[in-house]
């Protein structure tokens, strides 16, 4: 029956499922399990879902401070799925509070206490890179972030590797095709001195808020960008809301979908999160939601209550603060907490379900 | 284009099936065949029985027909037209897989096969064997091993 049905329609059915089915699909025969670990079906299983709608793919990695990784499944919190299922992630044990580097494609980027590592949390598939020789260490305060460049069909890696005695900027790139490192140097700009944490990766490039000097002494907020092709910095993107008399506050950039996101809070304690799907100084953001978070009791005043997520239903995910996180209900005003475990969490990222293998030089895939 | 003519559909098992030009041409197959003029008439389908071709016939002329018309609303209502369509049991959806792609029915093809996507998405994998009928031709130790590397997936 099911056996004459053409390879090609067989294909075409796997790569509409959800990449987690497909890992577990590897156990059915061996027929399946040769397609779906290979990397032309991931990469093609890729394409599709970045054609369609990502928020029912996207996740966020939270990572604490006793070495625990975890990831939040928020939209099946969302739909009352009884307790929060969060998954801990086995595999990569000698990591110690691992720093988030970035995410990019479904694979996450890691920084361990020696080396950086490449994880893909939904198939559980993790290298470690080699250092880079060049320095002794990256200034982890510095900047850093991982994507991907179109062009060479790479995964990037960057790092901060200047030291004080530089007198230009000097930036550590790792190349995930080649397995190696290089270092570029870039004459420094004043921007460069507000640069600082992970980049957020999208369409190519890296993006960071930065806050530049321009007229009459004022402060501008913009957003800039490495791009990974070029290796350049650029500013790329004005801010939706400009910052005045410290009313307003930007507080950090993120990806909702296929959109750059960015949240500010207000001085009335108003959370307020944009999207844009455009670049340059007439991109227009538009506003996703604006919440009162008066209604939410307990707030830790010591921590910046971070909008991660926006919800298919239209909840909204927020990082209350180490311990938790909340799922608020504008349409009224209700919260559901959500607590993130013991370990106290630091940082996250948010990343796609995808079977792309970080084994991208041709390394060992079962 | 005079959709007013008509051709003949012929299916496997001999039924003869009289349809709208612009109905029978919703299959690239059969359009590329008329227009190459090396189409018989009727049209033979092979591999198609009249069960399977009479529902690819009902769902083109439903589709051809939705094009026509002006309302945007029948959008929503195609789209639930669609769902009930494909409320048919297994075999009988494998069956207008294999004629969709055949025929080259690309929304058809599409639809049909989300609908098996969706069907399994949630399955162990062993009701997907079933449902495919796929001989585990994994050995005991393989399969264990398999199942091992994969355990987590499935919590």
């Amino acid at each position: 029956m099911a056996e004459s049905m053409p390879e090609d329609i067989v294909v075409d059915i796997l790569l509409r499922l959800p990449a987690k089915s497909l890992v577990r699909f590897k156990c059915v025969c061996k027929r399946w399990r040769s397609l779906i670990s290979d990397r032309a079906f991931a990469k093609s299983h890729l394409q599709r879902l970045k054609a369609g709608d990502l928020i029912p793919s996207q996740r966020f990695i939270i990572s604490g401070c006793n070495g625990s990784l975890k990831t939040v499944d928020y939209e099946a919190l969302d739909d009352g799925g009884g307790e929060g299922r969060m998954v801990v992630p086995h595999g990569i044990k000698p990591l110690w509070e691992p720093r988030i580097v970035g995410s990019c494609d479904g694979l996450v980027c890691l920084l361990g206490p020696s080396n950086f590592v490449i994880y893909n949390p939904t198939t559980r598939e993790c290298i470690e890179l080699p250092g880079p020789n060049f320095v002794d260490r990256v200034r982890l305060s510095g900047v850093s972030g991982f994507g991907y460049d179109s062009q060479s069909d790479d995964y990037k890696l960057v790092a901060d590797a200047s030291s004080s005695s530089d007198e230009n900027w000097k930036l550590a790139i790792f190349s995930l095709k080649s397995g190696s490192w290089r270092s570029i140097e870039l004459p420094f700009q004043e921007e460069f001195n507000e640069l600082t944490g992970q980049g957020v990766y999208w369409k190519g490039a890296l993006h960071w808020h930065v806050y530049v000097l321009c007229m009459y002494d004022k402060r501008e907020g913009v957003i800039m960008s490495f791009d990974l092709l070029e290796e350049k910095f650029h500013e790329v993107l004005p801010v939706p809301v400009p910052e005045v008399d410290e009313d307003i506050c930007l507080l950090g950039l993120g990806i909702h979908g296929a959109n750059l996101f960015i949240n500010n809070c207000t001085h009335d304690r108003r959370i307020e999160g944009w999207i844009t799907d455009e670049y340059g100084r007439g991109a227009s953001w538009t506003k996703l939601f604006s919440v009162d978070c008066s209604a939410i009791i307990n707030l830790d005043r010591d921590f910046e209550q971070t909008p991660l997520a926006y919800t298919s239903s239209g909840k909204i995910v927020i990082w209350m603060d180490t311990k938790r996180m909340i799922m608020f209900n504008p349409k009224d005003n209700t919260c559901k907490d959500y607590l993130l475990g013991t370990d106290l969490v630091r940082e996250y990222a948010i990343y796609l379900e995808t079977l792309v293998s970080p084994y991208l030089d041709g390394g060992a895939v079962e | 284009m005079a959709t007013s003519r008509k051709v003949t559909l012929l299916s496997s098992d001999g039924e003869s099936f009289e349809v709208e030009q612009s109905v029978a041409v919703e299959s690239i197959t059969i359009k590329d065949s008329i227009e190459e003029g090396s189409a018989g008439n009727p049209i033979p389908v092979p591999k198609v029985n009249s069960k399977i071709l009479a529902k690819v016939i009902e769902y083109c002329k439903k589709h051809v027909e939705s094009a026509k018309a002006e309302d945007r609303v029948d959008d929503e209502d195609l789209v639930a037209w669609d769902a009930d369509f494909v409320k048919v049991d297994q075999a009988t959806l494998f069956d207008l897989i294999r004629a969709a792609n055949f025929l080259n029915i690309k929304s058809l093809l599409d639809l049909t096969c989300q609908t098996v996507a969706d069907m399994i998405k949630g399955k162990t994998p062993e009701e997907k064997r079933k449902t495919f009928t796929i001989r585990n031709d994994f050995t005991p130790e393989e399969e264990e091993e398999v199942r091992r590397e994969n355990q987590w997936a499935f919590e």
